[in-house]
């Protein structure tokens, strides 16, 4: 069963239509890439999934969306629960100007864990998951803030994994990274595939033939083209698909 | 681009001529002087020798201010996070101006309120013996704190930006846990600022705690125990800057205790400039540090809640603690709204009396009296209406004038003053003791002996003193001559003479102040005060009157136990009471109810709109009339003010933006800024005594209060004009010097033009500004009422203001109590004034935005 449904879904940001009618179901293993020109609604769609487009004011949904089966939008939602099981990477790496320790610890700590060990358990076990171990086991201390650009989304993505999400959402996570992060960041996506469900929005097309196993292309708010990364990439059976991959419009 | 040098040396000039004038001071006893100010309570300047002792003038500044932030900083702090993260953005730019409105309320009007409202519940609700005291100061400058408080932290949490937010809620941090654990550590030293800016405002406050605090210089012995403070918070203190303001008017100018008070203005302003490098620093160490490590909030959820329950495995989604999680959030929302209500309901309840008392002034029932006198003063009106009225009114009152003058044998000394007032020639010894002894004839037979004495003396030349012996025998033969001399049963200390007197004043008003109908014949009345001439001139004051006049308030004395001597016992009786059981009941009681049953009748209550209020100038100290002289004053003064600033404050902004490097003379100047922006107005009232009065114009005139209000408003204008010039995109500018102007040109014709509105709207706020203060025009202009500033010498004469004629009404005398709906009014155009000016610079700022957005 896939770990994301969306049937007929559609955003409205006040009139103004964002997403309309996607129906695309999300596998649990593997990565799938969300490409498509600016503004297409791919971040908003990103972000419906663990209702981040709540906190903007006037939004409204049609259709249904579920993860693992729960209806997302349903009136009885515990949204703190949704949230904790779907973790999220922002564009700009977002850590708080807190120590890493307790950027690491935030969203456990809000569960209720106070011991020490334990703690210090889940620092090591995200950081090391998140390939940032080595580089932060001795300055845990110090302040998210003292990282590089690179590390501080890798931070992030531990942060993310802290809660024991079971699926990841990414919006962009590379756009403000230079390659060699960049090359960081797409090699720790590869290896939390395994374990998570990983969903990541990009510009970058090249990103999405890398890591990704499926690709969806969105489009001025529709889903044009959702299939393997190897067919949409080489075999798109849509010309809109081709003409935004191959570079003529976009 | 020297002028911006002129705020360096403003501030260095207020720094050393307040020192100089502290200098006789500080060495007129060495040391020990200084040991005395700092610690004794004893502040008795006009003793021999004189005590100052500045301890418990602290400890009343420090205690009004601990407690208004107590208030304060949970509300203020609360409704910034509602303003920021509870309610939709809409509502918060809706809002955000009508916060920042209310921080322009001057600082009069919440005094005012203080002792017109508030102390009169405080002390009807908690029995204090004065409602004048430190708690009621204290929860004023709450209520002013918060608005400066919202204001700059909504700022700061506001800036936090959304990132930040997102990151938390991704992690299924609820509302409450994102905004206390996140939100709120990364704004700390915004919000620090804000506390700070907050806790300036109420220790810099002058207005508010002379008027509410009462004034006594009272220190607990054991000032650092909390039930001490809260004990003596019923009581009056005396706070640094009302000292200031009570004390100097009443100083010689040489003398060693005006030396003092400045020694106090010295260290305001050191305390100022003091937290302001604090704030300078919370900020620049938040800025500069790359790693600000923030600590953890105690949250009750992530440190309480766990000790008691026992660790959950990680996967273990323990209910108790989602619940917990759960109330915790609504909790939080619930307090957060709770505090924003709290904030604009008191404020409703401030500004709702005054607008609604105050429209008095300008619509209200007037009686036909106050009609006559529109009409008799300022030709306002139409005089035959009126007059026609006036007739039927006096023909309804000639029965009240009979009833009075068949018991005038009650008060037969008037009758002797009356017949003393006759002619020249009625001025015969022998005949005047003989009226005398009728007068004073104390029995039926006595009167009838004395009559016919004097009708002996008389001759035709005194016909005029016969006939009025005469009159009084007719009046007086079938008296009970030997009661005036009886004490009143329920009121012993008067006599029953006595007790007619006062209602016969209360009527007719013929001994003075106040009165109901004013005299029966208004002929030759010229010499007498217009609130005796008119009679109650607004129905409001008759009705206060006719109250007066059915009930007597009697002080009782108390017996206290153990030679304790108790204050006396306010009673209240029904006036009719007094004559109970005498001969005369029955006509008094006639009397009463005549009065009573055609009130309406003699003195026509009619709506009357009287909107030369804003036009007229008043009498008798605002009895009656309207506020004109003032609204002048209040208008000249801003706008000399402004006229001084704004040249000044531009060029400073203009230096800051364009030519200032980022080097220790700009920080410099920029501290110099805030803290003439944070300096107590009342240093400013020092200042421009020490130096414009007494250097420049020689005597307190308008051109000092302009100089100094000028000063005041400095950084307003430099502050809104500099964020005009640097929101001018720099565009513009490379495209004028790509086209070969000069820095100065392109100032002149590209920047300033396009930065005109921005200007434009810091020149409306200078103006509100001055317009608003009070304490820096005490002893530089102000005078309490008085007719318009006239003449070519304009600048060099004192001036009556709208605010201090606002305070000068709240403090005043019994006059002014008779005339509420003026005192409010006064109040009401005050700050109708300086919200309108802020409405319209908030409406032009609005536009600014808005184009700037395009």
């Amino acid at each position: 069963m896939p770990m994301i449904q969306s049937e007929n879904f559609s955003l409205y940001y006040g009139n103004k239509l964002a997403v309309n009618r996607v129906s695309m179901d999300i596998e649990t293993s593997g990565v799938t890439a969300i490409i498509g020109p600016s503004g297409c609604g791919k971040s908003s769609f990103l972000r419906s999934i663990n209702r981040m487009n709540d906190l903007i004011p006037n939004t409204r949904i049609e259709g249904r969306l579920t993860v693992d089966g729960n209806d997302v939008y349903d009136k009885r939602t515990d949204l703190v629960q949704l949230r904790r099981h779907v973790g999220m990477v922002f564009q700009r790496p977002n850590p708080f100007p807190k120590s890493i320790f307790d950027n690491i610890v935030y969203g456990p700590r809000l569960q209720g864990i106070r011991n020490r060990t334990k703690l210090n358990e889940i620092v090591e076990n995200c950081l090391k998951s998140a390939a940032l171990w080595e580089e932060a086991k001795d300055i845990l201390s110090k302040s998210a803030l003292a990282l590089s650009g690179g590390q501080q989304q890798r931070l992030c993505i531990a942060r993310a994994l802290a809660t024991q999400p079971r699926v990841l959402l990414m919006d962009e996570p590379c756009s403000a990274l230079d390659p060699i992060a960049t090359g960081k960041i797409e090699e720790l996506i590869v290896v939390l595939k395994e374990q998570y469900t990983v969903v990541i929005v990009t510009h970058n097309m090249q990103q999405a033939a890398r890591i990704s196993d499926r690709t969806a292309f969105f489009c001025l708010g529709d889903l044009i083209e959702y299939n393997d990364t190897n067919t949409i990439f080489t075999n798109p059976s849509n010309p809109q698909t081709e003409a935004y991959i191959t570079g003529r419009f976009g | 681009m020297r002028t911006a040098n002129f705020v360096l040396f403003a501030v260095v000039a207020l720094f050393v001529f307040i020192f100089y004038r502290s200098l006789p001071f500080l060495t007129s006893g060495g040391i020990n002087r200084l040991v005395e100010a700092f610690t004794s309570r004893q502040w008795f300047p006009n003793a021999e020798p004189p005590v100052f002792g500045m301890l418990s003038l602290f400890y009343g500044s420090a205690v009004v201010t601990v407690i208004a932030m107590l208030f304060a900083v949970p509300v203020g702090i609360f409704s910034a996070v509602v303003l920021s993260d509870l309610v939709p953005f809409s509502i918060r730019q809706l809002f955000k101006p009508v916060i920042e409105l209310l921080a322009a309320i001057p600082s009069v009007a919440f005094g005012f309120f203080a002792i017109k409202i508030v102390a009169p519940q405080l002390q009807e609700s908690f029995g204090f013996t004065s409602g004048t005291n430190a708690l009621n100061a204290a929860l004023i400058l709450a209520v002013m704190a918060v608005p400066t408080i919202v204001s700059v932290a909504e700022d700061a949490i506001s800036g936090v930006g959304r990132e930040l937010r997102e990151a938390s809620y991704s992690l299924g941090a609820t509302r409450a846990e994102t905004i206390l654990q996140v939100v709120l550590p990364a704004s700390w030293s915004g919000i620090a600022a804000a506390v700070i800016l907050g806790t300036m405002r109420a220790v810099g406050e002058t207005m508010v705690v002379w008027m509410a605090a009462g004034n006594a210089a009272n220190m607990p012995s054991a000032w650092y125990r909390v039930d001490q403070i809260i004990s003596g918070l019923g009581g009056a203190v005396r706070t640094m800057t009302a000292t200031i303001a009570g004390d100097i008017g009443e100083t010689p100018a040489d003398s060693l205790h005006r030396s003092a008070l400045f020694t106090v203005g010295l260290i305001l302003l050191v305390f100022t400039f003091a937290m302001n490098l604090l704030t300078e620093w919370i900020t620049n160490r938040n800025k500069n540090s790359k790693n600000p490590v923030i600590r953890r909030l105690p949250n009750f959820f992530s440190n309480f809640l766990p000790k008691i329950l026992p660790n959950f495995p990680f996967y273990f989604n323990f209910s108790a603690v989602k619940y917990f999680r759960f109330v915790f959030d609504k909790g939080f929302t619930v307090l957060a709204y709770f505090s924003i209500s709290v904030l604009f309901f008191t404020l409703g309840i401030i500004l709702i009396p005054i607008f609604s008392a105050g429209m008095e002034a300008v619509v209200f029932q007037g009686t036909v009296e106050h009609r006559l006198f529109l009409w008799e003063r300022f030709q306002r009106g139409d005089s035959r209406t009126i007059h026609k009225e006036f007739r039927e009114c006096s023909e309804a009152r000639q029965t009240i004038y009979r009833q009075l003058k068949n018991l005038s044998w009650l008060a037969p000394d008037d009758w002797i003053a009356e017949a003393g007032s006759l002619g020249r020639e009625t001025k015969n010894r022998r005949l005047n003791r003989a009226f005398q002894n009728l007068c004073n004839a104390n029995s039926a037979k006595e009167l009838q002996t004395q009559f016919e004495k004097l009708e002996k003396l008389c001759s035709d030349k005194t016909e005029p003193l016969f006939q009025l012996a005469n009159e009084y025998y007719e009046i007086a033969k079938d008296a009970d001559l030997p009661l005036r001399h009886q004490p009143v049963t329920v009121n012993p200390d008067i006599t029953y003479s006595e007790a007619f007197r006062q209602i016969r004043t209360l009527i007719t008003g013929t001994e003075g102040t106040g009165c109901i109908l004013g005299p029966e014949n208004r002929e030759g009345l010229e010499h007498l005060p217009p609130e005796v001439r008119y009679g109650p001139a607004h129905w409001t004051t008759a009705q206060k009157f006719l109250k007066q006049l059915r009930w007597a308030t009697v002080w009782k004395p108390q017996s206290g136990v153990d030679g304790k001597i108790l204050p006396s016992q306010k009673i209240v009786i029904d006036r009719t009471l007094f004559f109970a059981g005498t001969s005369i009941a029955d006509d008094i009681q006639t009397l009463f109810d005549h009065l009573e049953q055609n009130a309406d009748k003699m003195l026509q209550p009619r709506l009357t709109f009287y909107l030369h209020y804003f036009f007229d100038p008043s009498t008798a100290g605002h009895y009656m009339g309207g506020i004109a002289p003032e609204l002048l004053g209040t208008a000249l003064i801003s706008l000399f003010s402004i006229l001084l600033a704004l040249p000044l404050g531009v060029l400073t902004a203009a230096y800051l933006v364009e030519a200032a490097k980022d080097n220790r003379i700009t920080r410099l100047l920029r501290l110099c800024i805030s803290t003439l922006a944070g300096v107590p107005s009342i240093v400013f009232g020092l200042f421009g005594l020490a130096v414009i009065v007494e250097f420049i114009t020689g005597k307190p005139c308008l051109l000092a209060g302009t100089m100094t209000l000028a000063l005041l408003i400095l950084p307003v204008v430099i502050r809104t004009a500099e964020e005009a010039i640097r929101s001018v995109p720099q565009t513009y500018r490379e495209a004028a010097a790509g086209l070969g102007a000069a820095p100065v040109r392109i100032f002149i014709s590209v920047t300033l033009p396009a930065a005109l509105p921005g200007i434009l709207t810091g020149t409306i706020l200078g103006i509100s500004r001055a317009a608003g203060e009070t304490a820096p025009l005490l002893f530089t202009c102000a005078v309490a009422s008085g007719g318009f500033v006239t003449g070519s010498n304009i600048l060099f004469q004192p001036t009556p203001v709208l605010s201090y004629a606002a305070y000068d009404m709240a403090v005043g005398d019994r006059l002014a109590e008779l005339v509420p709906y003026n005192q409010f009014g006064l109040v009401a155009a005050l700050v109708l004034f300086v919200l309108l000016l802020n409405m319209t610079a908030m409406m032009l700022r609005a536009r600014i935005s808005a184009q700037l957005r395009g």
